[in-house]
């Protein structure tokens, strides 16, 4: 579960980010973020992780004040985190970067074979894993960031902009992964987006603008658009 | 087993930031080694002054010693001394006395003929407060170049110690100079490492790996670089302080114990300088590390 109340952020520089947002995201549901650039997407998803500071309001994440939090890295574990430029370790395979998490946690060699293994069968890589990342697509390299942020099996799921840099194709094609393991793996998902295709697969859509919450819509009330075939 | 993972992890990672530092490894050890080097000479000599002065006080602050030279007759100088009721002690020591003492000292079998030690007054007077006023006669007594040099201890140490402190200044001011540039040179490639894996370590702290794990590589990069500098520096120390030494005891036929032991730090005190650079290497290379770590990763 993730709830903000009445959350605003203004910058030093004066700049509103978020305005007066107030939401409430029941856990294991899949909402789409939407907007302009620089409608508060990413500020409100930076929030939620700690990766910047809230001006007025309260977050709570899975019914932990975040604003209390002193130590983040508990926060951090719960959310698996997918950005448009994803980072990959040019050094490692595809399996070593998936991996890499699980290592840092001290797993067990068995343990992390069987969670990376489980985690590239999800995204559909797991013949790649020993490919070296640099051999990659765009689409290809972002499934490998998707399945690094569900290895450690994460209750919530952020996405910043995952389609931003892929084509129609491959943006479908992860947008249906989204939902997938949302529907596979229950977790919660927040997909910041301007990509309109998020509209045909019926899931909760909040739309911002200038930082200001100006539409939320239930799934049921969503027409359906186009074809989910890709 | 977790932890234990963990902390293998850590390590793994120091080494690969080792690797990556390349080259500024070794100016890294090398100046971080001359430091350590000057601080480990400065203890040595530090300690060779303080064993002297503390040799030179054993004797009294109540007793001098006066070379005179081949020419005095020793008996204008008892003369003297008889008239001063603060003596209450003259004890001539001949040139042979002085020889055979000095051969007994050394533990070595000279020829006699080689002795050109003078002939010594050992002078004892009532208080310390008649030894400086004493020495002023004698020397304003002395107008025929009779006496070759008065020996007070007091007066010695006083110059020793002036030396030591001295050197020892010095000592510290090259040392702060090179530790400064040591800790700016070891901040700087930690800055360097954390930028080459900045998306990595973003990462990780997107991924809430724990602060440790992000920040324990870079300590262990710095107990290394501590580690291996005063490991060298030690090591050349050891060189400095055994050779000569050695050369030393060879060249006089010198035995065990010699008055080389008596200015020459002891293997014991070598052994707690060394422990001393190990330690200051180490505290001081990781805490710049750490430093490092604190300034450019926020987590």
């Amino acid at each position: 579960m993730i709830e903000l109340y009445r959350v605003s952020k203004q910058y030093d520089c004066g700049k509103i980010g978020l305005k007066d947002v107030s939401i409430h995201i029941p856990m294991g549901q899949m909402v789409f973020l939407i907007g302009e650039s620089g409608a508060g997407k990413s500020t409100l998803l930076k929030l939620l992780y700690k990766a910047d500071d809230f001006t007025s309001g309260r977050i709570l994440v899975g019914r932990v004040d975040i604003s209390r939090l002193v130590d983040y890295s508990q926060l951090r574990r719960r959310i698996g985190l997918i950005f448009q430029d994803v980072i990959l370790l040019a050094q490692l395979n595809v399996f070593d970067n998936v991996a890499y998490i699980l290592r840092a946690q001290g797993a067990s060699e068995r343990e992390i074979k069987y969670r990376v293994e489980g985690a590239l069968n999800v995204v559909g890589l797991l013949d790649k894993a020993k490919e070296m990342t640099v051999h990659l697509s765009g689409g290809e390299r972002q499934r490998v960031g998707i399945a690094r942020s569900i290895v450690t099996n994460p209750p919530i799921l952020i996405a910043d902009e995952p389609t931003g840099n892929l084509d129609p194709v491959n943006s479908l094609r992860i947008f249906q992964l989204f939902k997938e393991i949302n529907e596979k793996l229950g977790m919660t998902m927040i997909i910041a987006t301007h990509d309109p295709r998020s509209h045909q697969f019926k899931k909760r859509i909040i739309q911002l603008d200038n930082g200001e919450l100006i539409m939320d819509t239930e799934p049921s009330s969503l027409p359906m658009f186009g074809s989910l075939a890709v | 087993m977790r932890m234990f993972r963990i902390v293998w992890r850590v390590f793994l990672e120091a080494g690969i930031g080792i690797i990556r530092s390349g080259w500024l490894n070794a100016v890294i050890i090398s100046i971080l080694m001359s430091t350590l080097l000057i601080l480990g000479l400065m203890l040595e000599l530090s300690v060779g002054l303080k064993k002297i002065a503390n040799n030179i006080l054993s004797s009294t602050n109540t007793e001098f010693s006066v070379f005179i030279s081949e020419k005095a007759d020793t008996k204008q100088f008892l003369t003297f001394l008889d008239k001063h009721k603060e003596v209450k002690r003259v004890r001539v020591v001949s040139k042979e006395e002085a020889w055979e003492k000095l051969t007994n000292i050394l533990k070595i079998d000279l020829d006699s003929s080689l002795n050109t030690l003078p002939q010594t007054l050992e002078i004892k007077v009532g208080s310390p407060t008649d030894s400086i006023p004493l020495i002023k006669e004698l020397r304003a007594w002395d107008t025929g170049g009779l006496i070759e040099h008065i020996n007070y201890a007091p007066l010695e140490v006083r110059k020793l110690n002036i030396l030591k402190n001295s050197l020892i200044l010095i000592g510290i001011f090259i040392t702060l100079l090179l530790a400064t540039a040591t800790f700016v040179i070891n901040f700087n490639t930690i800055e360097l490492v954390i930028r080459a894996r900045k998306d990595e370590l973003t990462l990780l702290r997107f991924m809430g790996v724990s602060n440790w794990f992000i920040k324990g590589p870079f300590i262990v990069q710095g107990v290394f670089y501590g580690l291996v500098s005063s490991s060298l520096a030690g090591l050349i120390l050891t060189l400095i302080d055994s050779l000569p030494r050695y050369s030393l005891q060879k060249s006089v036929n010198l035995t065990q114990s010699s008055l080389l032991d008596l200015v020459w730090p002891s293997s014991q005190e070598l052994g707690l300088i060394l422990l001393i650079l190990t330690l200051t290497g180490i505290v001081f290379s990781s805490g710049s590390c750490l430093w490092a770590t604190e300034r450019r990763l926020s987590i």
